[in-house]
């Protein structure tokens, strides 16, 4: 079995001559149970900011069931931002709902060819590298994201004030859920878009989900993503907010509430989080 | 080593546990009298021991008790299992075995219910049920229908239910009320039986979300695999 390949972290080239305004700090980090198991982290994230505007990313979790589940968490993240990589750089950003669809769905059609391939050269089958996979485009005046499985994304519009947000989907049962192999899974995904300047953003997986979202009103807590925004914002501030993150990641806090893989994607506009009072 | 002040002051949100119900939906007309029943209420305390011994299990786990005999019971409702008080149970009369199935079911659908009113996760529900008999002394429409319910609650991902046969059951009765293949239990082990249902809860427990789990094998009390 071959590594999975390394994702994450690329700002385009135009990036250079204009500094790029979205701030990202993320990690995937395994769980104290996969741990104990021997077992590798089986979430995965990938990003790109392109045009100095955009922001396109993506967090997986590959399922414990699956032989593969991290290999396949890896290459459809990887997947999807490469995907929507090439479809913005040819082209303009989409204005309408239906065109944001069909630009996230090529990014999980992406995915989901990405995983049949690489089963293929490792003689498995897709369900061997079953995945959920959430896909987001972030620009100054929209936010878009296509969401299969569970996890959850929170926006931040008007200084913090305002959340927008995606919430688990679920098969029903808290250990059962939806994957890019799934059957149905493009149709099914959920879709949300938010014609409106955000100004944070934070992907997880379902590692957190009892630590950040309030699940008997099905919201996000708002205590937990104020101050991860506040810390996205003021990122290059910090000698190594990577580092940062992954200590939280795998402080006694988080560790003594779940077990699970968690991944943490945050990111925050420049000079527009934090700048309207909270 | 140094925290970051903004990570330091993130909350988190309290949320209760994810809730693992399992009915245990018991034997007790008189065939099952004498050692058979002694052997059950042992399992039954030993169960009670291997679960509240496990922090998680004790606090996700919940565990109710019905019985059926000429009359159905539901001898403890639904607790957690770390406050799982075993009952001791006697044996006597006919076997209500649709009855009881109907009210296993019945009990679940009402703790359903109230997870989600309460914003409440939960993994699917289990009934296990152990008999030494066949439906005997109700009408067949009841147990008819029982088996219905037992097939369209597994089909639908509703629950999942187990039959552990102990000498003397009518496998091919049991066969017919239970989609999967029922378990056959080893003379009297009950006590091996609780511990191994012990250990499949707490391994379900513990998986947080997105999971399957696999079960320890059955061996040590079943002469038939899961």
């Amino acid at each position: 079995m071959t590594e999975p390949m390394e994702v994450g972290s690329r700002q385009s080239p135009g990036g250079r001559s204009a500094p790029a305004p979205w701030r990202v700090v993320a990690r995937s980090v395994a769980g104290s149970a996969h741990k104990k198991h021997g077992k590798p982290c089986q979430d995965a994230h990938a990003w790109s900011v392109v045009g100095g505007q955009s922001l396109l990313a993506a967090v997986a979790d590959g399922a414990g069931s699956a032989a593969w589940g991290g290999i396949g968490a890896a290459v459809a993240a990887a997947s999807a931002v490469r995907s929507l990589e090439a479809q913005i750089q040819n082209g303009t950003l989409p204005a309408d709902e239906a065109t944001w669809k069909d630009l996230l769905g090529e990014a999980l059609q992406a995915a989901i060819e990405g995983i049949a391939e690489r089963a293929e050269e490792e003689g498995g089958e897709p369900r061997d590298l079953a995945t959920t996979l959430l896909i987001c485009v972030a620009t100054p005046a929209a936010c878009a994201v296509l969401q299969v499985g569970d996890g959850c994304v929170v926006a931040a519009a008007r200084g913090g004030n305002d959340l927008k947000f995606t919430l688990p989907a679920r098969g029903g049962y808290v250990n059962e859920t939806t994957f890019v192999t799934s059957e149905g899974a493009l149709e099914s995904a959920q879709l949300h878009v938010w014609s409106e300047p955000i100004e944070g953003l934070a992907m997880l997986t379902d590692g957190l989900q009892r630590l950040a979202l309030d699940m008997a009103a099905g919201r996000p807590f708002a205590g937990f993503f104020a101050p991860l925004f506040a810390f996205a914002a003021r990122s290059e501030d910090k000698a190594d907010p990577g580092e940062d993150l992954e200590r939280f990641l795998r402080s006694e806090r988080v560790w003594s509430r779940t077990d699970d893989d968690v991944t943490l994607l945050l990111a925050a506009l420049k000079g527009r989080y934090g700048m309207l009072p909270r | 080593m140094s925290t970051d002040l903004d990570l330091e002051n993130v909350e988190f949100a309290s949320n209760p546990d994810p809730r693992c119900p399992c009915v245990l939906l018991l034997d007790t007309s008189g065939s099952m009298a004498g050692e058979p029943i002694a052997a059950l209420n042992e399992g039954l305390k030993r169960f009670r021991d291997e679960i509240s011994g496990d922090e998680l299990a004790a606090r996700r786990a919940e565990v109710a008790v019905v019985t059926f005999d000429s009359d159905v019971k539901v001898v403890r409702d639904f607790v957690t299992a770390g406050s799982f008080d075993p009952p001791s149970l006697s044996a006597t009369g006919q076997t209500h075995m649709g009855a009881g199935i109907h009210k296993a079911l019945d009990l679940i659908e009402a703790r359903k219910a109230e997870y989600k009113r309460n914003g409440v996760d939960y993994y699917r529900p289990w009934v296990f049920m152990i008999t030494d008999g066949a439906p005997q002394g109700e009408p067949a429409d009841v147990v008819e229908r029982a088996a219905q319910r037992v097939s369209a609650s597994e089909a639908g991902k509703h629950v999942a239910f187990f039959a552990v046969a102990v000498q003397g059951a009518d496998v091919e009765k049991l066969r017919r009320l239970s989609a999967r293949p029922p378990l056959e239990l080893s003379g009297l082990k009950f006590v091996e039986l609780f511990v191994w249902l012990s250990s499949s809860i707490q391994a379900r427990a513990k998986v947080d979300v997105g999971d399957q789990v696999t079960l320890p094998p059955t061996d040590g009390w079943s002469s038939v695999q899961a």
